[in-house]
């Protein structure tokens, strides 16, 4: 029943006090919302957390949602906001990604018999780089680019998200990989 | 479609175009164009490939780190909401006669020994409140009883209603009494006076017995019966004998 309806009946339905209708709606964006926190935050336990309280966040504002605008826009926008909002708290910064790394990564590619320790180690490196680059992009560039590659939505998806033209988010997303290529080629110096 | 690039070369495909050549999401004739323009034009394709590994990058990570991760349960106060419990009813909201029904269920041998209590208390307050009844008489009550209350009350046959004779008799119809004159008269008269009161008490014993027994109402006759005599005198010592002799007395002193 609840699923033949739209995101935003559903919210009709969740102000009128249907529990239920909340629940399909985090059915529906929570996987993509807690993409959108693992690649703006880079670390899972960071992007749980704040998928979790983006949709308290949003289920405790719901009187403030405003008919015109798309979930899909109201949800990753009060992501964003939880993503940024944790970030500045914990301020955490790159590095502190390879200190406190639990090492589960690391096991998984030595216990790898396909691989060896040094393509493995190489691996790791390169991964952490990518991430530490895309966390540095500013955050308009980052959201369009982590909501195409996590949440694999389609341009006119981000379009309707964002409440952007749809050449602004073509626009937004070659600048983003433009620039993620420099910092691909410069941080590599930085972390060795 | 086809316009100048950054470069500002002629025929190149704009940033948006490569963009969504690269995802996949362009048309099905710019694609072919593109991927002819590609082969010929080393700008464009070192832009593209500067987009590609910096794609290719990113979803390598994706793959490496996100996509192997579960969804984290997301809960919240909606969750307590639409529990399946919630339309279950509290026992607060529940009416004693559920909860009674409930508990019945729960402790049948409890509940049945409670009722064989109440059951036995009472009968044993009936028991009691009859016994003080007859044990305790008042005189009303008595004199309720030896008197048929009912209008349906059975009729009374005509071997117990008392003559006319006897029944103007009346020990109390003192101006219907013609007094004898001498002593030997008013013995007499007493004689017969007390002959006449017997046999009207015992004609109305009679038709008490029968009436009680006939009685709609339901009242017990033994209770009459067996009412104690609180005069400390005998049935067939009728007080209206003592008030004949007293008139008699009193109209003989005259």
């Amino acid at each position: 029943m609840l699923t033949n309806l739209t995101d935003e009946q559903l919210v009709d339905l969740a102000v009128s006090e249907d529990s239920e209708a909340f629940g399909e709606i985090v059915k529906r964006w929570e996987r993509k919302i807690f993409a959108l926190c693992f690649g703006m935050l880079g670390r899972e336990d960071e992007a749980s957390d704040a998928a979790q309280e983006t949709f308290i966040a949003a289920y405790r504002n719901l009187s403030n949602f405003r008919g015109e605008a798309r979930v899909s826009s109201w949800l990753h926008r009060i992501a964003v906001n939880q993503c940024l909002t944790t970030k500045r708290r914990k301020r955490t910064r790159a590095e502190e990604f390879i200190d406190d790394d639990d090492g589960s990564a690391e096991n998984t590619f030595v216990a790898s018999p396909r691989h060896s320790p040094a393509f493995a180690t190489e691996k790791i490196e390169r991964l952490v780089i990518v991430r530490q680059a895309v966390t540095a992009l500013p955050v308009d560039l980052r959201q369009v680019i982590v909501m195409k590659e996590f949440e694999e939505m389609t341009f006119q998806e981000i379009s309707e998200a964002l409440e952007l033209p749809l050449s602004t988010v073509k626009s937004r997303l070659y600048t983003a990989l433009k620039q993620l290529r420099m910092r691909l080629e410069r941080l590599p110096l930085e972390v060795t | 479609m086809n316009r100048n690039n950054n470069n500002g070369s002629f025929g190149c495909f704009s940033q948006e175009d490569l963009v969504a050549y690269l995802y996949g999401e362009i048309k099905e004739t710019d694609r072919a164009r593109l991927d002819v323009h590609l082969a010929g034009c080393r700008v464009c394709t070192e832009d593209f490939a500067a987009l590609s590994e910096s794609h290719f990058s990113i979803y390598e990570w994706q793959r490496e780190e996100f996509a192997s991760l579960s969804t984290p349960e997301i809960t919240g106060p909606w969750q307590n909401l639409s529990e399946p419990e919630r339309s279950v009813p509290t026992p607060n909201s529940l009416s004693w006669l559920d909860r009674a029904k409930a508990s019945i269920a729960a402790y049948p041998r409890w509940a049945f020994a409670a009722v064989a209590l109440c059951f036995l208390a009472m009968i044993i307050w009936l028991g009691f409140i009859n016994l003080r009844t007859v044990s305790i008489p008042n005189e009303a009550t008595v004199y309720e009883n030896t008197i048929p209350r009912s209008t349906n009350a059975a009729p009374v046959p005509n071997e117990l209603k008392p003559s006319p004779e006897v029944a103007v008799t009346r020990p109390f119809a003192k101006k219907d009494v013609s007094e004898p004159a001498n002593s030997s008269e008013r013995r007499v008269v007493a004689q017969t006076r007390k002959t006449s009161v017997v046999a009207v008490a015992d004609n109305a014993r009679q038709h008490q017995r029968h009436q009680g027994l006939a009685d709609s109402r339901g009242r017990r006759p033994e209770i009459a019966r067996k009412a104690p005599n609180l005069s400390g005198i005998e049935e067939d010592e009728d007080n209206t004998l003592r008030l004949a002799d007293l008139f008699a007395e009193v109209g003989g002193g005259k």
